[in-house]
């Protein structure tokens, strides 16, 4: 067995690949030493639900025998990740996250998966979660049956929920690649969190067959790697029409950097407030400084608003509405109590309080935020925000029921962008993390969003930013 | 609930496959194979030790949880009663931009 040089457990997918093509080291050694570091460092940041280790040597077996007869499958081939918990996998502990549905075994697998499958990545292990996704509003980074998300940077701090051990896991080196969700933040705050790249697709771009539903209208697969290259690369495996998903939008994805706009033709709306006053002060200097390489590879930066709609409010009535429907028999049954978290059984309790007319009015209003996007869009091709305002949050600290740290309170200032990852998920937009430097001991991350179906726009940007950039290489321990 | 199939066209790459049960009461397996499956599962012993660590929350009063669940729901409604919508303005179920 070829030994695996520590290096290779930070590559990306391309230099990954083309070490397994060179015969460096087989797919097998490679498989062996990520399972065996996941199942050895996962436990120490709460990031692994279940290894699958024994899985991830087959599949590798096989990805040998085609790479030696040439049958190559693309950049892809040979790459361990891992895939959060609320994706099937035909067979084995599916939990959600969640205590009462420890022992849930389903017998397919997500489409993700499969599609991951086909092009012969291998998938080391299922990656912790919240429980539920968050659902019902989770008030402590405890509420997960694995524990609180532990982060790399500093085992004190939360890794961001709800796709916390997607997001560690990748910031630790102990998958190349992995697939999270987001209904509203779970992509976004983790990678923020954790200082990885990730991508949040469009509404309807992921097929979502095999995942947990928790919002119908909401719910979003999407990839976290060490790079937007990386991101990119897995999208256009994942992305694609899918029968069994009522709400795929039937567009595939081809990632084709060669055919992006130069960044300098693009233009992309900010508030400076969001990265000045409204950022948590030791965030500030990494934000300013991550505006100036935009700037210096020239991009085109203008002051924009955001519209102006109660978007906390709108979200928290669509989820409730839907998360009350999908999990009626767990809240009936009483096994609701079983969760981890007294705010979040409560918030599920109450959200079938909710009265259907006022589940549609934010659905209209709804409406109405994406029409309004859709003007934006046509005078930016971009926005530019914080990932999130400041660094991850210490683990024990109280949440504001949504996965967030509370804000401090700024009442004299401009709202800026401070609603973006809700307006943006009500809309349905993509959005890329970017890490864009450091808040003492921990990363702070860019939050790049645009219109629908623009991913390779928001990829563009990101290529261009990490290649004058090297905050996406850093690792834990070593910056 | 997991994603279930939908019927399709009966092309070629969609084959009908069970429906998957993930409701409580609808396992699709018996609770002798679900207590194997976990027990045997190389995630048992995280499982049990991460339930040891999510016991260690601070107990809070049920009533109250739900009383200030019920009061951010109602918080919600207000806000949301306080924007005009046009009356021809109909709910966004389509997501395809």
């Amino acid at each position: 067995m070829a030994a695996i040089p520590e290096e290779v457990f930070f590559d990306g997918i391309v230099a990954l690949n083309a070490r397994l093509k060179d015969r460096e080291f087989s797919a097998l050694d490679l498989a062996r030493a990520f399972t065996s570091r996941l199942e050895q460092l996962g436990p120490r940041y709460n990031a692994l639900a279940l290894p699958l280790t024994q899985q991830a040597l087959r599949k590798a077996e096989e990805v040998d025998k085609d790479i030696k007869r040439g049958r190559l499958r693309g950049p892809l081939q040979g790459i361990p990740y891992g895939a959060k918990d609320l994706l099937s996998y035909a067979g084995q502990p599916t939990t959600w996250g969640a205590r009462p549905y420890a022992g849930q075994v389903f017998d397919y697998h997500a489409t993700v998966i499969d599609k991951l499958d086909g092009v012969g990545a291998v998938i080391t292990g299922k990656l912790s979660m919240v429980e539920l996704a968050g659902g019902g509003g989770y008030r402590y980074a405890s509420a997960s049956l694995t524990g609180p998300g532990l982060n790399p940077w500093d085992r004190s701090c939360w890794s961001g929920g709800s796709s916390s051990g997607s997001a560690a896991a990748v910031a630790a080196g102990l998958v190349t690649f992995a697939i999270g969700s987001e209904t509203s933040g779970s992509i976004v705050t983790p990678a923020s969190f954790c200082g990885v790249t990730a991508l949040r697709p469009t509404y309807g771009l992921v097929s979502r067959h095999g995942a947990m539903a928790l919002s119908w209208t909401l719910d979003k697969l999407g990839p976290f790697g060490r790079s937007a290259e990386d991101c990119g690369l897995v999208l256009q495996v994942i992305a694609g029409k899918d029968g069994k998903d009522p709400g795929s939008a039937g567009k595939s994805f081809y990632y084709t950097p060669q055919y992006s706009r130069p960044i300098k033709d693009l233009k992309a709306g900010y508030a400076p407030v969001d990265f000045a006053e409204r950022a948590e002060p030791p965030a500030r200097a990494a934000f300013a400084a991550a505006l100036a390489a935009l700037k210096d590879a020239g991009l085109q930066l203008v002051e924009t608003k955001l519209p102006q709609f109660p978007y906390g409010p709108m979200l928290s009535c669509i989820l409730a509405g839907e998360e009350a429907a999908i999990f009626e028999a767990l809240i009936s049954s009483g096994q609701v109590n079983g969760l981890a978290d007294a705010s979040q059984i409560a918030g599920l309790k109450a959200a079938g309080e909710l009265p259907a007319r006022e589940y549609l009015k934010a659905m209209r209003l709804r409406r109405l935020v994406q029409e309004e996007f859709s003007r934006l869009f046509a005078e930016v091709d971009v926005l530019v925000t914080p990932g999130r305002s400041g660094p991850a949050s210490k683990v024990d600290q109280p949440l504001d029921g949504t996965g967030t740290p509370p804000p401090a309170p700024t009442p004299d200032l401009p709202p800026g962008f401070q609603g973006i990852i809700p307006a943006g998920n009500l809309a349905g937009l993509p959005a890329l993390v970017l890490p864009c430097g450091f808040a003492g001991n921990l990363p702070v991350a860019l939050q790049v969003v645009g219109a629908p179906f623009s991913e390779n726009t928001l990829l563009a940007v990101g290529r261009e930013f990490q290649a004058r950039t090297d905050w996406h290489k850093r690792r834990p321990g070593s910056r | 609930m997991a994603r279930r199939p939908e019927a399709g066209w009966g092309g070629r790459a969609i084959r009908p496959r069970p429906v998957p049960r993930g409701n409580l009461d609808r396992m699709t397996i018996t609770r002798r194979k679900l207590a194997a499956a976990v027990l045997t599962s190389a995630a048992a012993p995280l499982v049990s030790q991460a339930v040891a660590q999510t016991a260690a929350q601070t107990p809070t009063n049920p009533d109250d949880e739900l009383k200030a669940a019920r009061d951010r729901l109602k918080t919600n409604i207000d806000t949301l009663a306080r924007q005009t919508v046009p009356m021809d303005t109909e709910p966004a179920f389509q997501f395809k931009a």
